[in-house]
């Protein structure tokens, strides 16, 4: 795959919840692709959709119709424990909130991702701790994720996601709980990723800072793309 | 970071929960397994006491004697039947006896009784009947014609020390045969022996049927009674030939009702156990469910990242296992320091409650209440508890493999 193939695609996909007698259509036969290295940020208000097409981007909820390809491989009719381990695999998550596990230091944490797959504790030690320097929690490796601030904890979160070089990261509102300089700071994080070691990076957010700092906006509304734009991150 | 880990500091999440269900699970299966102990061990006595209570691990009598009780149905040949019996492996003692059933009649009234013409000193090794004797004694060789009787029969017919009394019986050759005797002791109170038995000596007994050297039952009493069939085989192919035919039995034979209430007893406690299995399922069923509910979103977050429904529930049942194993073996120490309690010291049953002493219809003379470790019991305890509590984390497991990761995040967002 060279680097303007899309490493995630989608095609008409569409996702409809049924909430009682009423569906509520969520996706409406979203066609999207993302290329190896790009940093795009789905935009759009609340309700809008883009949550739903991160998840069907993480092979978290399966589609109503269409299809997801990621890496080549289609993924939209993959079972719930292949799905699992195709995410293990392919795909880093930072998620909105609750992102660590409370019984695990922020070492362990970051490196959880890494023992699933199965890597030894001298290669997991190798990978995560040059990581958890570079995002300077080299100091708090033996923290629980209580005794850290919100911005501490989605670092580690971010070192989580990345460590097993997934193919791209996911990102849902990851700064909608940090103060502004916590999110200033994580942004910058993830910036530097992206720039320095191509890290692809999809992020959902309503955050007017974050998406100014995407390469790629994606807007959407009502479940559809109403926008695609190449920007300069400020 | 292996799953058990995970599981232990998971645990420790909520210590006051765990505690409270590390407590229940210790204390059921610590109290399951010294019911265990003191069951087997009050069977042990049991046994020992369906024992004397028959007269001997294996009875010799003459052939028909037990199903008919039959008068003059005497063992021709006491004295080498003894000697045979002696010559076997586990025999320890071998004990004669004349039984004569008749009626007791003082001035006072008349009671059926079974009139047990015994020889005390033979008697001792397998009951010492002395201790059991509130007034005059047991058989005093000085005694002529004596009679001990229990305490209620005495009442009943009015008898008290010294007083005489006349057995009316039936000789061997069918013809009514009476004879006096002097109550020269009276049993205590729950001795087990209150009525419908009575005791003289063996010559006296051998008097008033007739019987000469013949004699009416030998007890047999073995080093080891668990080796009875084997001895009653072994006696019977060695007898097969005798002058008089014989018949040999073990004393569950000659007493199967024993043995049922025996068994009913073991299997009311292997229910208890049962019961106590059930509470304890439900109880850590609801601890893992509750610790599964509070979780969901934690569980589903696992799952985002890549671990699988079958590793999610192996997640569950991980804690479960850390929470048994631990409680488990502190249930097995607390059992043992019981067992070694109980075993050691023991607890006085009739000194707590003065009570009845009759188990399973047997009357029991050890009245301590101890404990004996059967290992497979014991052991089958443990998996039980471990069979029981995979089983009741099997639901929680279920629930936990089954979130789905997109809905399980978004509770409690």
């Amino acid at each position: 795959m060279t680097s303007d193939e899309a490493i995630v695609r989608t095609e008409k996909l569409s996702r409809i919840y049924r909430q009682g007698t009423v569906e509520v259509h969520a996706l409406r036969a979203v066609d999207f692709a993302c290329r190896r290295g790009e940093f795009v940020a789905l935009a759009g208000p609340s309700g809008s959709g883009k949550s739903t097409l991160l998840n069907q981007l993480g092979t978290l909820d399966p589609p109503t119709s269409g299809r997801v390809t990621i890496a080549g491989r289609e993924v939209t009719r993959l079972g719930r424990a292949a799905a699992a381990r195709f995410r293990l695999a392919h795909i880093g998550f930072v998620f909105q909130a609750f992102n660590l596990l409370p019984v695990l230091t922020a070492y362990e944490n970051a490196e959880y991702t890494l023992l699933l797959q199965g890597v030894s504790a001298a290669k997991r030690r190798a990978i995560v701790l040059p990581l958890l320097e570079r995002v300077g929690l080299g100091a708090m490796q033996h923290r629980r994720p209580h005794e850290l601030s919100g911005g501490q904890q989605q670092r580690v979160a971010v070192v989580r996601a990345i460590a097993p070089k997934p193919a791209f990261v996911l990102a849902d509102e990851p700064t909608a709980n940090l103060d502004s300089q916590s999110s200033a700071s994580l942004l910058d994080l993830l910036e530097d990723l992206n720039r320095s070691d191509g890290l692809t990076l999809v992020l959902a957010s309503h955050d007017a800072q974050v998406i100014a700092r995407a390469r790629r906006v994606v807007r959407l509304r009502d479940g559809s793309i109403v926008g695609d734009e190449e920007q300069s991150p400020t | 970071m292996n799953d058990l880990r995970l599981g232990w500091r998971n645990l420790w999440r909520n210590p006051t929960r765990t505690i409270i269900s590390a407590t229940a699970i210790t204390l059921s299966f610590a109290a399951l397994l010294t019911t265990f102990g003191v069951s087997d061990a009050s069977y042990d006595q049991m046994l020992d006491a369906a024992v004397k209570t028959a007269g001997g691990s294996v009875l010799v009598h003459a052939r028909g004697w037990h199903r008919s009780r039959a008068g003059d149905l005497l063992l021709e040949e006491p004295a080498r039947i003894a000697a045979i019996a002696h010559e076997l492996p586990f025999v320890r003692h071998t004990i004669p006896r004349i039984i004569v059933q008749g009626l007791l009649s003082s001035p006072s009234g008349a009671a059926s009784v079974r009139l047990l013409g015994v020889d005390a000193k033979a008697e001792t090794p397998l009951l010492d009947l002395a201790p059991f004797v509130a007034e005059g004694s047991f058989l005093a060789a000085r005694d002529a014609d004596p009679l001990v009787v229990g305490h209620k029969l005495a009442a009943k017919l009015g008898l008290e020390l010294g007083d005489r009394a006349v057995i009316t019986c039936a000789d061997p050759k069918g013809e009514l045969a009476r004879a006096l005797f002097h109550v020269s002791g009276i049993l205590r109170p729950n001795s087990g022996l209150d009525e419908g038995v009575a005791f003289t000596s063996l010559p006296a007994a051998a008097q008033v049927v007739n019987a000469g050297r013949r004699r009416t039952e030998i007890g047999l009493v073995l080093t080891d009674d668990a080796r009875r069939d084997e001895v009653a085989r072994a006696l019977r192919a060695e007898l097969q030939h005798s002058r008089s035919p014989v018949e040999v039995l073990t004393w569950d034979q000659a007493l199967p009702e024993l043995l049922g209430a025996i068994r009913a007893d073991k299997s009311f406690a292997w229910l208890f156990g049962l019961v106590v299995f059930v509470i304890m399922a439900f109880g850590i069923a609801n601890t893992f469910l509750m610790s599964v509910l509070e979780r969901v979103r934690e569980l589903g977050l696992l799952s985002a990242l890549g671990v699988t429904p079958a590793r999610t529930a192996r997640l569950v049942f991980a804690e479960t296992a850390v929470l048994t194993l631990f409680s488990v073996a502190l249930g097995y120490l607390i059992a043992l320091s019981l067992h070694f309690y109980l075993s050691r010291w023991g607890i006085d049953l009739a000194g707590l409650s003065g009570m009845e002493v009759e188990m399973a219809g047997v009357m029991v003379q050890d009245l301590r209440l101890r404990s004996v470790i059967d290992p497979v019991r014991w052991v089958a305890g443990g998996a039980g508890v471990v069979a029981i509590v995979v089983l009741s984390a099997c639901y929680p497991a279920l629930r936990a493999a089954r979130l789905d990761p997109v809905q399980a995040m978004r509770t409690y967002e």
